[in-house]
């Protein structure tokens, strides 16, 4: 009879513990994120006076400084790198972002992004309220609210990647311009990789609440948010978007039926391009080219480009490529080069290395290392898994830019800014088309931190972090990447999911802090902004305030000047002017207002006690560089030799109190009859930054890189140590495009050149 | 079957029951214990709390932090507010604990004692609050929610060594904007055009000025000029061309703001009660010689 008992005991026990395990398998724990409150309010020194009377304006405009590019836990990758098994420092919804972009870094305007594959319904909608109440105690909720000390603008990030360089298209901000109910859509619109962020593997939903059992709810909350997103249904395709059910989830396969999307909303939109130069998830052979044919490109919209961001450097180009193509269109892996080591080269020679070590003849090992290169092209994005058992170590600085500042990782030279202002679309004889982006910068911080690049400090919580706690967890959560063998293997898709399809490993040396956009506003109003952005008077920093004026002047009259983002027709030769001023040194610390805005808790947890405290000195510019880009004039022109890079250098004098000031003309323009599109980058004195030596390569004497000393994301880096490097930071203009207009004469022939 | 002799077969019934029963406990404790938060706490010297010691490390670590971010030398005021700090955290902590908010990581003294501000911040979140007394809050702190003000500056600049000092000068000091501007333009003064010809707030402000410059600039009236002021071996002067004057924004415009404000202050001092409390009922001994000989 006991025994019975004790049997039924055990048995219900059994029960109990395996309804436990499908109850964490089916999210029965997890609970939804709220948007979080909002703790900000204006404080005396920090608030913006309502004007009295309306004050005349003139045509002097002010510099603001923002962050276009903002992710909160209400992404799911975001979330992801909340957690504890990552180290993550817990949840950060948008009313964090909020705080952060007022307090911490003062920004004077940011925008909500977070990725459209993760928002349901119900947390779009919350974004929308999080975002008003932003701007509400922002002081738009009075009269003409043309005076707020922070502006929130609402948008999305179209995460778009496509598994080959001819289905990827990269990933686009979309920033709405109002942020009330009817400006806004009902939902925003999402890629095909909505797949990918609504599900998590099963061993990953099991294993983390179990092993760190006390901290069990933030994984449960995880779950619950995968469950959402993959719990919606997708939106039915060719209905208008005003006619779709409220509550599905929608999606754009490519540019062009975003575009279309967006002019069925009919609402002022600005889509923002990023990363594509970016190769941890951009396939090797990215290029913008395609992104010029028939509609994939909408100029009225995609008005700038961000060129630099906490996940690096996209503005150069150059010539070399991760993968070629012979006549035919077979891929050839390229050879290496002093400034490139392509990943493909490496792969075979990290397997004829192995094959020599087995004692096997040398030419069995060039066969394998010729597989091995092939297989790696094989398989695109994926190609670092053909090669079995291989170290980060082992793969030296291969797919880097060696002599770029603060690069991409896996650096796409087709998807970068200068490739993009160079091609053309001849499509249409008559009028060829050609991307005319403004360049901006920001931060696509994933942990609510709107504009970060203000101080170097607190790698951690400051720069997009990804790393397992200790060696047993990545032992457990990271694919076997097998035994170090000697041969090439073919990728086991079986086995790949989010967690470990990516290169994070060795990306994790080229996460940084954020950039700034700037922006030439006649306001600090939310319209004044816009009008700025779409005329593209704007630039972008990499951190710092960097003052910058870039203009055309007219040589009889140096009052009218063109500023940057402009776009002119003219036949005689133009002269520019270029004006910078260093950012002011920082102070540590946070300033008064700082701590009487926010609580000492809310203001160590977000701002982790420095905020954006400048002094009285500035930083030296150290020198000006201009930039040079003559577009194609028909298909197939070489781009290369289009792009002059730099075009002309300025060294400024050390004692610049009113800041480095240049004027320079285009002597050869007239002679040369051809568009051309200029811009320039001020160059600030260097100082340590973080990951500004990428994985640190220790050189031989052909400046090739000889060993790695990884910033690791886990406890292989030390958490104290920054990874800081010196180096420059520094402002890139906005282009000042200026067409070639030939007088009657030059058209008909009859004035010599 | 063979079967096993009666001590064997309670021996068995009886590990039987055991694990029975622990993995019921396990399941019943996963099923219904919310997960949270949990923590370990070092200790060391300069104070003892029940028993519980805080370290000379520790307290010298925040002292440099302190001292870092004054200009001034720490005053005894200043070591005393820090160990009240440090102290402050050691109750949250020990009272953590004791409520069984422990972890195993490191570095959790910061969260323990979120947990309960946070805890105790939510309470007052919770509050119902009647319309009159927020109507009452917000007309007794009428200040604290009046807008800035802002400033149309001009900004004259020069290198000192270049400079001559007009501003004393009686025919700068009587003279018009115009005479004036010419005086400094003499002296090796030029305006410095980068500073937009608007109303800016101070923060704008000190994006081009810097701190100093922008705390110079707010201090002027209305069409008033600075002294010299000098600063990086450069002269400034400042004229505020006009000033834009705060305004206090009508209750109902900002009455979230005031709610936000208010249960923010609610929670302070919900907090402070709360630490009072937690001091009263605990035995504090500090070691005073130590402090005093930092």
């Amino acid at each position: 009879m006991l025994r019975k008992i004790l049997f039924t005991i055990f048995f219900i026990a059994l029960v109990a513990i395996a309804v436990y395990l499908v109850g964490i398998v089916n999210n029965w724990f997890g609970q939804s994120q709220t948007a979080g409150v909002i703790e900000s309010g204006p404080v005396p020194s920090a608030m913006i006076a309502r004007r009295l009377e309306v004050q005349p304006r003139n045509d002097s405009k002010q510099i603001l400084f923002g962050d276009l590019h903002v992710h909160t836990t209400f992404s799911s990758d975001a979330f992801r790198m909340s957690l504890p098994m990552v180290q993550g420092d817990g949840v950060h919804p948008p009313a964090d972002a909020c705080d952060f972009a007022r307090v911490c870094a003062a920004l004077d305007f940011w925008a909500l992004t977070d990725h459209a594959e993760s928002l349901t319904q119900k947390k779009w909608n919350e974004s929308i309220e999080n975002v008003q109440q932003c701007n509400a105690v922002a002081g738009q909720g009075d009269q003409n609210g043309e005076n707020p000390d922070l502006v929130t603008f609402m948008g999305f990030e179209w995460t778009q990647s496509g598994g080959s360089a001819e289905t990827h298209y990269g990933h686009k901000n979309v920033i709405f311009r109002g942020i009330d109910p009817d400006q806004l859509p009902t939902r925003p619109i999402g890629s095909p990789f909505r797949e990918a962020f609504g599900s998590t593997p099963l061993r990953l939903r099991l294993l983390p609440p179990l092993r760190d059992f006390e901290r069990r709810q933030r994984y449960y909350n995880f779950n619950q948010l995968i469950q959402d997103i993959g719990g919606q249904a997708l939106c039915p395709d060719d209905v208008h978007v005003r006619d779709l059910p409220l509550d599905c989830a929608e999606t754009a396969q490519t540019p062009d039926v975003l575009f279309r999307k967006l002019d069925e909303w009919g609402l002022d939109s600005i889509v923002i391009p990023h990363g594509n130069a970016w190769g941890v998830y951009s396939p090797p052979g990215t290029s913008w080219d395609k992104q010029l044919s028939g509609d994939m490109h909408d100029p009225q919209r995609q008005t700038m480009v961000e060129v630099y961001s906490g996940h690096g450097n996209s503005e150069v180009h150059r010539e070399w490529r991760a993968v070629e193509k012979d006549d035919d269109g077979s891929l050839i892996c390229p050879l290496p080069r002093p400034d490139y080591l392509p990943s493909c080269w490496r792969a075979g020679e990290i397997i004829r290395g192995r094959c020599q070590q087995a004692g096997l003849e040398t030419t069995e090992c060039d066969q394998r290392a010729a597989q091995a290169r092939e297989k790696y092209l094989q398989y695109g994005l994926l190609g670092w898994h053909t090669v079995p058992g291989a170290t980060l170590e082992d793969w030296l600085d291969a797919g880097q830019c060696r002599d770029c500042f603060l690069p991409s990782f896996n650096y796409r030279p087709g998807g970068s800014a200068q490739y993009a202002l160079a091609i053309g679309n001849f499509e249409d004889e008559g009028d060829p088309k050609r991307f005319r982006f403004g360049l901006i910068a920001s931060s696509d911080n994933h942990t609510a931190r709107p504009g970060t690049g203000y101080k170097q400090y607190e790698r951690r919580p400051m720069v997009d972090w990804w790393g397992y706690d200790d060696a047993d967890s990545r032992q457990l959560y990271s694919t076997d990447r097998g035994a170090p063998e000697a041969f090439s293997v073919d990728v086991d898709r079986s086995k790949l999911d989010l967690f470990n399809i990516l290169e994070l490993e060795r990306q994790a040396s080229y996460f940084l802090t954020g950039g700034l956009v700037a922006a030439h506003s006649q306001g600090r109003d939310r319209e004044a902004l816009w009008s700025a952005m779409e005329r593209k008077e704007v630039y972008g920093t990499s951190g710092p305030r960097i003052l910058l004026w870039f203009d055309l002047v007219d040589a009889q009259d140096p009052d009218q000047r063109l500023p940057m983002g402009s776009e002119t027709a003219r036949q005689e030769n133009p002269r520019f002017r270029v004006h910078a001023l260093g950012s002011f040194r920082q102070k540590p610390g946070c300033p008064d207002y700082s701590t009487k805005a926010l609580s000492p808790d809310r203001l160590e947890r977000l701002c982790r006690g420095e905020c954006y405290n400048p002094g009285d000195e500035r930083m030296a510019i150290d020198r000006i560089e201009v930039i040079r880009i003559r577009p194609q004039t028909f298909e197939g022109e070489a781009v290369a030799p289009l792009i002059e890079d730099p075009w002309k250098t300025f060294n400024c004098e050390s004692d610049q109190a009113g800041g480095c000031i240049v004027e320079f003309d285009d002597p050869e323009y007239s002679d040369a009859r051809r568009d051309t599109v200029y811009y320039v980058r001020a160059l600030q004195e260097a100082e340590p930054i973080i990951n500004a030596g990428g994985l640190r390569c220790e050189t031989g004497v052909e400046g090739e890189c000889l060993e790695v000393n990884a910033c690791y994301q886990d406890d292989r880096t030390s958490p104290d140590d920054d990874c800081l490097t010196a180096d420059q930071h520094r402002a890139w203009s906005s282009p000042i495009f200026v067409d070639f207009e030939p007088s009657p004469e030059l058209m008909t022939g009859d004035s010599a050149p | 079957m063979t079967q096993l002799p009666e001590e064997s077969r309670r021996r068995q019934s009886l590990l039987l029951a055991i694990a029975a029963l622990l993995g019921l406990a396990m399941a019943i404790t996963g099923l219904v214990k919310p997960g949270g938060a949990s923590s370990v706490i070092p200790a060391d010297v300069v104070a003892n709390i029940d028993g519980r010691q805080i370290s000379l490390g520790r307290y010298e670590a925040l002292l440099e932090d302190m001292a870092s971010d004054s200009r001034e030398p720490l005053t005894a005021a200043d070591r005393e507010f820090a160990l009240d700090r440090l102290i402050d955290e050691e109750l949250l902590v020990l009272h953590g604990i004791e409520l069984g908010l422990d972890q195993s990581e490191p570095g959790v003294r910061k969260a323990i004692a979120a947990a309960l501000i946070a805890s105790i911040a939510n309470q007052a979140e919770t509050v119902e609050i009647k319309e009159p007394v927020l109507r009452g809050f917000f007309e007794s702190n009428q200040e604290f929610f009046t807008r800035d003000q802002q400033r149309v500056i001009h900004w004259y600049g020069g290198k000192i060594a270049e400079y001559s000092d007009p501003v004393a000068d009686d025919q700068f000091i009587t003279g018009s904007y115009e005479n004036k501007k010419e005086k400094l333009n003499e002296s090796g003064l030029e305006r410095v055009s980068i500073l937009p010809d608007q109303p800016l707030n101070f923060a704008k402000t000190r994006d081009y000025l810097g701190n100093e410059l922008a705390i110079e600039a707010f201090a002027l009236q209305s069409e008033e000029w600075s002294e010299p002021i000098r600063s990086n071996g450069q002269i400034h002067v400042l004229f505020v061309a006009s000033v834009l004057p705060g305004i206090t924004p009508a209750f109902n415009d900002i009455r979230a703001l005031v709610e936000a404000e208010y249960r923010r202050r609610q929670g302070e001092d919900a907090l402070r009660s709360y630490l009072d409390a937690l001091r009263a009922g605990r035995d504090i001994q500090v070691q005073e010689g130590l402090v005093e000989s930092l």
